[in-house]
């Protein structure tokens, strides 16, 4: 079997934390201290989120790939990227640096879409699609940082599993 | 090459493009067009308190005639954009007429790359031409081309006074919504106030800022020079393209609103960057000026007001803004101390505006500086990413009241 990435991340935060961290700390370097404890911290969450990962980003691709499809204006280089991402939808075996990259592509093209359609009757038909796509992927980015502590008010953000659950069934 | 490659490792081509697609203020032209041309090249080198040592040695040398002693010297944390360094200087003054004596001073220095990339200079000059009407440090020296030290630097008094009262239980990394307590938050409250009256109704002409341009009143130019700005360090700095960003720069250059009053704009408005006199509640000192601007006082005043720096009352229901008053109240007592108005369009012009910057500041600069292993706390950097979906929906929010 290949090493288990979960158990060496918990493996790596243990050791830091039971040997390294006390050192440190009587060392009363204060930055030292903070951004250790920041690491440690980082460490954990990249933990609990890396099973994740492809399926968040299967997500942002798929809602992505739908605000294209209804902004787009039917034109070749459109076809091509709505083919090539749904393409890459239907197949398991891509990376999720390949889903990034594909995200970043059918971004770009829907930005250039708004650029291209400034001071035309398309900009408002474009601006509210934005508008209406931007809550979905918003609340799931909320939702993947929930154990950074930055939310008021977590309990009106909803849980990442349960995001992710209900774009499975739909 | 990808799209974030072009970032990574900009060509010329690509620099001179983003140059002429976006026009802005010289110096902030000269600080972005350096932070480009560096990009490429090494990493922040984390330097040794030792060689700072020297460095700061050699800089006071060329500048002191007298005697001097650098004493207590040593990193100081807080903060995720710039180094700073605490020392004690027993010098005779600037001038050498004094007798010997010890002045609390800080090392203010740019990491190879920041979180916001800002000029030394642009510091340096607001903060001696608010001196005489406003609590800020005595600022003696900038060495904004790095000929003396590894980065662009500035030498300022280190003020009396503390951020944020012992009794404050928040803990959030850069100090934001900080809670001054009841006692505490009354006088606070109108140190605050009376700083904004002297900033917003500063004498601009009577200031000596060559490195700032003042934008035309009854015109929308200034306002359209800071959108480009930050247009260009978007296009600069981000991973990826981000539709809603797009969209909210096209609104905001669409819908500029002309600038009535001339102020001076702190930039970075808020609690947390200002130091208080723990048993008074006075503002001791304003600090962290590196986005100050000659502007709209709707841009502090929104900036301020933003729920990042906000909390619950001790009752558990009532809103603080700024961790001082419900947002009315805060408006009013704002217009009781400056004389001057608010305007509810233009509140919601900078809510965009400034719900923009936030995320482009946290999702582009951020993870750009990171990225390239530019900081002395990169680690904060990539943490403080994760804030972007909670701006992103601060922006939403922002745009979807101003589109209404």
């Amino acid at each position: 079997m290949i090493p288990e990435t979960d158990v060496q991340l918990g493996a790596v935060g243990k050791s830091l934390a039971d040997n390294v961290l006390p050192v440190v700390m009587a060392s009363g370097d204060a930055m030292a201290i903070e951004q250790l404890q920041l690491c440690l911290t980082t460490l954990g969450i990249v933990r609990q989120r890396l099973p994740d990962l492809h399926a968040a980003l299967r997500c942002d691709l798929g809602d992505t790939l739908d605000l294209l499809k209804s902004i787009s204006t039917g034109d070749q280089a459109d076809s091509d990227l709505i083919g090539a991402s749904e393409d890459m939808l239907a197949a398991s075996r891509n990376s999720p640096q390949d889903i990034e990259q594909q995200v970043r592509a059918v971004k770009a093209r829907i930005a250039g879409l708004l650029e291209g359609a400034r001071g035309t009757p398309q900009q408002a038909k474009i601006a509210s699609a934005i508008m209406a796509a931007q809550p979905a992927m918003t609340e799931r980015q909320r939702a993947w940082a929930i154990p950074m502590g930055f939310e008021p008010d977590p309990s009106q953000v909803t849980d990442l599993k349960q995001l992710l659950n209900k774009a499975d069934n739909t | 090459m990808t799209l974030g490659d072009s970032r990574q490792l900009p060509s010329r081509e690509f620099i001179a493009d983003l140059r002429s697609r976006f026009a802005v203020e010289p110096e902030i032209d000269r600080v972005l067009t350096r932070k480009m041309e560096q990009r490429a090249g090494d990493p922040y080198r984390r330097v040794p308190l030792d060689e700072m040592a020297d460095h700061l040695s050699r800089f006071l040398s060329d500048r002191l005639d007298k005697p001097f002693t650098i004493k207590s010297l040593h990193w100081m944390t807080g903060g995720s954009s710039k180094l700073q360094l605490s020392f004690d200087l027993e010098w005779h003054g600037i001038d050498g007429s004094a007798p010997l004596h010890e002045s609390p001073m800080i090392l203010r220095m740019s990491p190879a790359e920041s979180i916001v990339e800002t000029s030394r200079r642009r510091e340096f000059e607001m903060i001696r031409a608010l001196a005489p009407t406003l609590p800020v440090p005595v600022c003696y020296w900038e060495d904004e081309d790095a000929q003396v030290f590894p980065y662009p630097a500035l030498i300022f008094s280190r003020a009396q006074g503390v951020v944020k009262p012992a009794s404050d239980a928040s803990a959030q990394v850069t100090g934001l919504g900080i809670n001054y307590g009841p006692d505490l938050r009354p006088a606070v409250t109108a140190s605050f106030m009376d700083g904004l009256a002297a900033m917003h109704n500063a004498d601009i002409a009577a200031m000596e800022l060559p490195s700032f341009e003042v934008p035309p009143v009854g015109s929308n130019a200034g306002i359209c020079r800071q959108v480009a700005m930050w247009r260009r360090i978007w296009e600069e700095d981000r991973g990826e393209e981000e539709p809603l960003m797009q969209l909210a720069a096209v609104w905001l250059e669409d819908n500029a609103p002309a600038l009535d009053h001339l102020s001076v704009i702190h930039g970075d408005c808020r609690s947390g960057n200002f130091l208080i006199d723990e048993a008074s509640g006075a503002i001791t000192a304003w600090l962290d000026w590196e986005l100050c601007l000659i502007g709209d006082r709707h841009q502090d005043l929104t900036w301020a007001t933003s729920l990042a720096y906000a909390h619950m009352a001790e009752d558990g229901e009532t809103l603080l803004v700024n961790g001082m008053l419900p947002l009315n109240e805060f408006y009013a007592a704002y217009e009781r101390a400056t004389g001057l108005g608010i305007d509810p369009a233009r509140i919601r012009y900078y809510r965009v505006y400034n719900a923009w910057v936030a995320a482009i500041v946290c999702i582009a600069t951020g993870y750009r500086a990171a990225k390239g292993g530019k900081t002395h706390q990169d680690v904060v950097l990539t943490w403080l990413n994760g804030i972007g979906g909670m701006l992103t929906a601060q922006l939403h929010h922002a745009l979807t009241e101003a589109m209404a």
